[in-house]
């Protein structure tokens, strides 16, 4: 890998590897398999969702808002085991009864890095949340995740969220993407 | 849907029982937008939100969209977001930094003061007499507390700081420490199908939903909260505090030993050392009662859509979006003079816990749409809701703390007090009356 040019693309098969990655990821949030899912992350995990705001074109303040602003996610390993704990204690009422979550995952870009064991991958995602009765919300987002071989397999070492609303319009995002 | 109307029957006059139509109607939510919206004061901004010369930030009061900007004299203006020609919007960023204000229907431009600066051929086609000083955007009077700033359309309004009363009191206890607070943004939104004041009446005393709404969460967190988990017990300690003009607040206090707070690992050691050495500073400058409740966990609300939590340390503004939906603001409280890393530690706590995707947050929202939602049946509408719990305990004006107050913690004497006022601004005509009621009522 070492004479990869850092963005250069991957070839066919390292690319169905990394789609293949995705993919189960998705097979499991959607299952409510996190414990597994969780097993796919590095230790040094950093998963964002930074917010947007609207911003004037001439404004040249960064948006979505930078590190160190306000975010809707901003977790590292412990935040999200607590988040997962949560679910785990069988006292969290809003998921009982189960949500209904589904997501399509696309446009996976995978792209090699300044890091012989790393991987830029870009994808872009539709997920589909339905609740209760009728409750129905529509998330979409495109994600800037950063991928690390260790060993031979796969892991998530960063998850970087653009997530197209402003307003959140569904009650809340409780939702890994 | 509901015609003539007599609020003083839907909110029984000691606050303890509601219709339910006053969280469903349209009507009602429309008499409230003239009534309670027009007439309070309502939060707009914190001076660390818009600290330069032409800073700005766009936001609602009521449904009244506005520009709030500090102008190139420092001082802080709003005014209406809304063309004086034909009504378009006229500043459609969140927020930035503008010397003026340009409407994109046909360039007529406005100075960061809110007066017309410039209507494009203006000399060529109005005529002579036309009155363009008539055609200034709307001013909101503003003051602001202690770096918050708040806005209001009633020129008759008692000022700021008597609006607040004793709750600028209380607030002091984190607001006038040296250095000030300030909030962080900007604030994260998000649509809840809810009515507003269920998420006010929550905040400004409810307490008692805590340990049960939020057991899966404060099972994760642990630390001093474990002790309410499940509804086993009250909180230790813990008082609820109601206001002339409906705000008010909880407080459970800790020890020398024990901070109740959420915030977790090394952050949380970075808020009890900052605690522990701002205590006696606080005694000497503020005195014994507020240096108490300063070690605090608190949840409260400024009458009529401003909430707060001390010791998670969030600030929000519940947006009405009509009788049946709310807009969540969230900014981040901290203390000015507090290092940076326990300020952005700080809003991580927030953000984890009450932001957008907040472990504790969720939980509020599905129940606030539930609350609101049953109400869609013609049935379930005709049947009163109840906030009784601790009914007569209130005392007013203890010897250590101004306004009323009320023991457990667990109580809805908050709840009650800010329906009253509610029912009382609903239907006055005028703020003299409305104070005159209200200081009667808060009269020892």
């Amino acid at each position: 890998m070492s004479t990869n040019k850092p963005g250069a693309i991957v070839p066919l098969e390292l690319h169905y590897e990394i789609q293949s990655f995705l993919f189960r990821e998705a097979r499991m949030l959607d299952s409510e398999q996190f414990r597994p899912w969780q097993a796919t992350l590095t230790d040094d995990i950093h998963y964002w969702l930074p917010i947007r705001e609207n911003r004037f074109r001439k404004d040249k303040r960064p948006e979505p808002t930078p590190e160190n602003s306000s975010s809707v996610y901003n977790d590292d390993y412990t935040d999200i085991e607590h988040r997962i704990q949560r679910f785990e204690t069988g006292l969290a009422w809003i998921e009982d009864p189960p949500s209904r979550i589904r997501r399509i995952v696309s446009n996976v870009e995978a792209e090699y890095t300044d890091n012989e064991n790393e991987l830029n991958v870009f994808s872009n995602i539709i997920l589909y949340r339905n609740r209760r009765q009728d409750e129905e919300a529509w998330f979409v987002a495109a994600r800037r995740d950063r991928l690390r071989n260790v060993d031979g397999a796969w892991y998530l070492a960063r998850r970087h969220i653009v997530f197209d609303q402003h307003v959140v319009l569904d009650e809340n995002l409780s939702v890994f993407m | 849907m509901t015609k003539n109307l007599n609020i003083n029957d839907l909110v029984r006059a000691d606050g303890g029982v509601q219709d339910r139509r006053i969280y469903w109607d349209e009507d009602v939510y429309q008499m409230e937008l003239e009534r309670v919206f027009a007439r309070s004061w309502l939060f707009l901004a914190q001076d660390s939100l818009i600290p330069e010369k032409g800073d700005f930030l766009t936001t609602f009061m009521g449904q009244d969209r506005v520009i709030v900007t500090r102008g190139e004299d420092g001082q802080v203006k709003a005014f209406l977001n809304a063309c004086s020609h034909r009504g378009n919007i006229i500043c459609r960023a969140d927020s930035g930094n503008a010397k003026n204000f340009v409407c994109n229907y046909h360039g007529w431009a406005y100075g960061s003061d809110g007066r017309v600066s410039d209507i494009p051929l203006q000399d060529e086609i109005y005529p002579k007499s036309f009155d363009r000083s008539a055609m200034d955007l709307r001013q909101v009077r503003v003051e602001s507390y202690r770096g918050f700033i708040f806005g209001t359309f009633d020129d008759s309004a008692p000022s700021l700081s008597d609006y607040l009363g004793e709750m600028g009191w209380y607030f002091d206890t984190f607001m006038d420490v040296p250095g000030g607070s300030e909030l962080l943004g900007p604030p994260t939104k998000v649509r809840v199908k809810a009515n507003w004041k269920f998420f006010a009446e929550n905040f400004v005393g409810d307490f008692y939903h805590a340990g049960w709404t939020h057991a899966a969460a404060i099972k994760v967190i642990g630390g001093p909260l474990m002790g309410i988990l499940g509804n086993q017990a009250t909180p230790q300690g813990a008082m609820q505090f109601g206001t002339k003009y409906g705000h008010g607040f909880n407080a459970a206090p800790g020890t020398d030993e024990v901070f109740p707070h959420i915030h977790q690992g090394h952050i949380a050691e970075m808020w009890e050392d900052w605690v522990r050495q701002r205590t006696p500073v606080l005694k000497e400058r503020l005195g014994d009662e507020r240096a108490t409740l300063y070690n605090a966990i608190w949840d409260g609300s400024m009458f009529p859509n401003t909430s707060f939590l001390r010791g998670i340390d969030t600030w929000k503004v519940w947006q009405p979006r009509g009788p049946r939906e709310v807009e969540v603001w969230t900014w981040t409280l901290v203390e000015r003079d507090m290092p940076e890393e326990l300020k952005q530690g700080i809003r991580h706590t927030n953000e984890k816990t009450f932001g957008v995707a907040g472990i504790l947050e969720g939980d509020d929202g599905e129940n606030m749409e539930g609350n609101t939602q049953t109400a869609e049946g013609f049935i379930t509408r005709d049947q009163p809701l109840n906030a009784e719990m601790g009914i007569g305990w209130e005392q007013l004006d203890s010897d250590v703390f101004p306004s009323m107050m009320s023991e457990p913690g667990d109580n809805e004497a908050a709840q009650r007090n800010f329906l009253r006022m509610w029912r009382t601004m609903m239907t006055s005509d005028s703020w003299d009356e409305i104070m005159a009621s209200r200081s009667k009522e808060h009269k020892k």
